[in-house]
């Protein structure tokens, strides 16, 4: 008896077959990323000058590195951060979006302007159109008024929860929250569109089913909705930190562009980028330990 | 028993009313928040630069006027420009499109050895901020000479190495992971290939991805200023022709650094230019778009 069972045939041109849709991004990979990356370290690596007959690089060893950690006055001031404001916000974007995609997911008149509405902006207002509104001082001026009005309800909203004797520091958090909501709301157009999209593809035999048995909503949403949507969540989560480290805003992105054009100071800008990117991906590593375990993919 | 049973019921009904109240309220408020800069811009374009300092004109204005527009007509060319976009960001979009969700069934539905590596490879480069490498790739890119020319554009997008192609293909892989196997091994035991299968099975079932792919490959090409600044420096397009639109009103009309007011309105009127295409192809496919998110669950 031949216990080792040989791939089938199908199995192996089925392999074969996996390659060659995935090859044509393997073609563009290796020029388009791999070797400008492998040059980015070079650069990190060295002193460049840049002249007329094109960039000389002289090898320096970790000095850039060095200087990025034990001379920048910023760097790692910047770093913490980043790091800060990306666990601040991921949690809340997340929740909200999952919020207003159910929200969304339900029938009411009107839904479908509602959707149309809630993804307009997302598509309208992205790249120089919001840098065009973030330098208008009218546009700012105005925008702020609506900034100022949402503070407001939120000091009404903190005195309520304070007269209801609650801890200031869950006050303080939940106040932060909603001050933030102006910006969140910015960041959240893809996420709810993940999220709906996840919604949507849920039997409703499933609910059906947990009514039978006299689930409750609440055990519905976490017994169901939630398992099911784990698969979009991944995505909406590496999506949220991404967009939270590269968003044009973010004060590294300006520091390491910013010295590369206006000094040339290429080299040490690379050095910074790279940092930066690693930090990035041993988070998005840990997110992938802790939460890709618990997804779950239906089998259907 | 039975006042019992209608009593029970309104107050199902109240809790019903105030649910309705409360995500229609919910709605509204993020809606206005997102739409605001829209309506800004818009109300801005048309409205006479002295009637932006006008008290009693806050949204609406007194007059409406083209003069904006005709103003900028000169610094942003549209006929030409609106040629170019379609050239260079429509035609990057589309193949972009195309060939990520070929990556992305390839590394959803077929099994290989180095599939995983290569995920997690496509995960990399969603994660390294493309500001990281850009002087590289610019050398890179002056290398196999195709800078200045819309190949640099092309040949990303048809490798799915092109703006945010990571992010597209983990969307198209997620989307795939969830389809169900019987469809795909029903079409094996009918004797289709995996291309046939692909084609006639799969990606008629795809249409939300696609649709969701598209429209952000094309906002994210057609707003950005960056990669067209440092790769396509030679060719104007309408995100670039804004973007050095305040530097050119400065330069071409004396005195106007002195009107705030008026450069608001140009700037918006700018914008409006910019993105009325986008925007219109947005409400043709708003009701494909908001169906598609419908569509995205297969099996009801």
């Amino acid at each position: 008896m031949n216990r080792r069972i040989r791939p089938l045939p199908l199995e192996r041109r089925k392999a074969f077959y996996g390659r060659l849709f995935v090859l044509p991004w393997l073609v563009g990979f290796l020029p388009f990323f791999v070797l400008p990356l492998i040059r980015t370290v070079r650069y990190s690596l060295s002193f460049m000058t840049a002249s007329a007959e094109g960039i000389a690089l002289q090898p320096v060893g970790l000095r850039n590195y060095i200087k990025l950690f034990a001379e920048d006055p910023d760097f790692i001031r910047e770093l913490s951060t980043a790091f800060g404001t990306m666990f601040q916000e991921v949690p809340l974007i997340l929740s909200f979006s999952i919020f207003i995609a159910m929200l969304l997911n339900q029938k009411f008149r009107g839904r479908t302007l509602a959707r149309a509405i809630l993804f307009l902006p997302v598509i309208v207002t992205s790249g120089v159109v919001i840098y065009i509104l973030k330098t208008d001082i009218n546009a700012l001026y105005a925008m702020n008024g609506v900034q100022g009005q949402s503070f407001l309800r939120m000091t009404a909203l903190t005195d309520i929860l304070y007269s209801l004797g609650l801890d200031y520091r869950i006050t303080d958090l939940i106040s932060s929250a909603m001050g933030r909501i102006f910006d969140i709301a910015w960041k959240c157009g893809v996420q709810i569109l993940l999220f709906l999209g996840g919604l949507q593809s849920i039997p409703s035999s499933f609910y059906e089913a947990a009514s039978v048995e006299g689930a409750t909503q609440w055990e519905k949403f976490w017994k169901i909705t939630f398992p099911m949507i784990t698969p979009v969540l991944l995505t909406g989560i590496v999506y949220s930190i991404v967009d939270s480290f590269t968003y044009y805003g973010n004060n590294i992105m300006l520091k390491s562009i910013k010295p590369a054009f206006d000094n040339l100071n290429y080299a040490y800008a690379s050095a910074m980028s790279l940092v930066y990117s690693v930090m990035v991906m041993v988070v998005l590593g840990l997110v992938f330990l802790l939460v890709g375990r618990r997804v779950t993919y239906v089998e259907r | 028993m039975s006042a019992e049973r209608s009593d029970h019921l309104t107050r199902k009904d109240l809790a019903g009313f105030l649910w309705r109240f409360v995500r229609g309220l919910v709605l509204l408020e993020v809606g206005f928040i997102l739409l605001y800069p829209l309506i800004y811009t818009v109300t801005v374009a048309f409205r006479p630069p002295q009637e932006l300092n006008d008290p009693v004109v806050v949204w609406i204005p007194k007059t409406w006027t083209f003069r904006n527009i005709a103003e900028v007509w000169e610094f942003i060319k549209l006929p030409e420009l609106l040629l170019n976009n379609v050239r260079i960001d429509l035609a990057s979009a589309i193949l972009q499109t195309a060939v990520c969700c070929l990556v992305g069934y390839g590394l959803a539905r077929f099994r290989f050895r180095e599939k995983g590596l290569l995920f997690a490879l496509v995960v990399a480069t969603i994660v390294i901020p493309p500001q990281a490498t850009t002087i590289a790739n610019f050398i890179q890119f002056r290398g196999m000479g195709i800078l200045d020319t819309p190949m640099a554009f092309y040949l990303p997008a048809l490798t799915a190495n092109g703006i945010r192609s990571g992010l597209f293909i983990f969307i198209y892989r997620q989307f795939f992971r969830n389809m169900p196997a019987d469809l795909e091994d029903a079409a094996y035991i009918d004797g289709g290939g995996p291309f046939t299968t692909f084609l006639r099975i799969m990606l008629p079932n795809a249409t939300a991805p696609v649709i969701i792919v598209f429209l952000f490959s094309m906002v994210w090409y057609w707003n950005d200023t960056f990669f067209h600044g440092m790769y396509l420096d030679q060719t104007q397009t309408l995100s670039t022709a804004l973007e050095t639109l305040r530097s050119n009103l400065s330069v071409m009309i004396p005195g106007i650094q002195a009107d705030p007011f008026t450069i608001s309105c140009y700037m918006q009127a700018g914008v409006v230019m910019t993105i009325f295409p986008v925007l219109a192809i947005y409400i043709l496919m708003q009701r494909y778009f908001t169906e598609s998110i419908e569509r995205t669950g297969l099996v009801g």
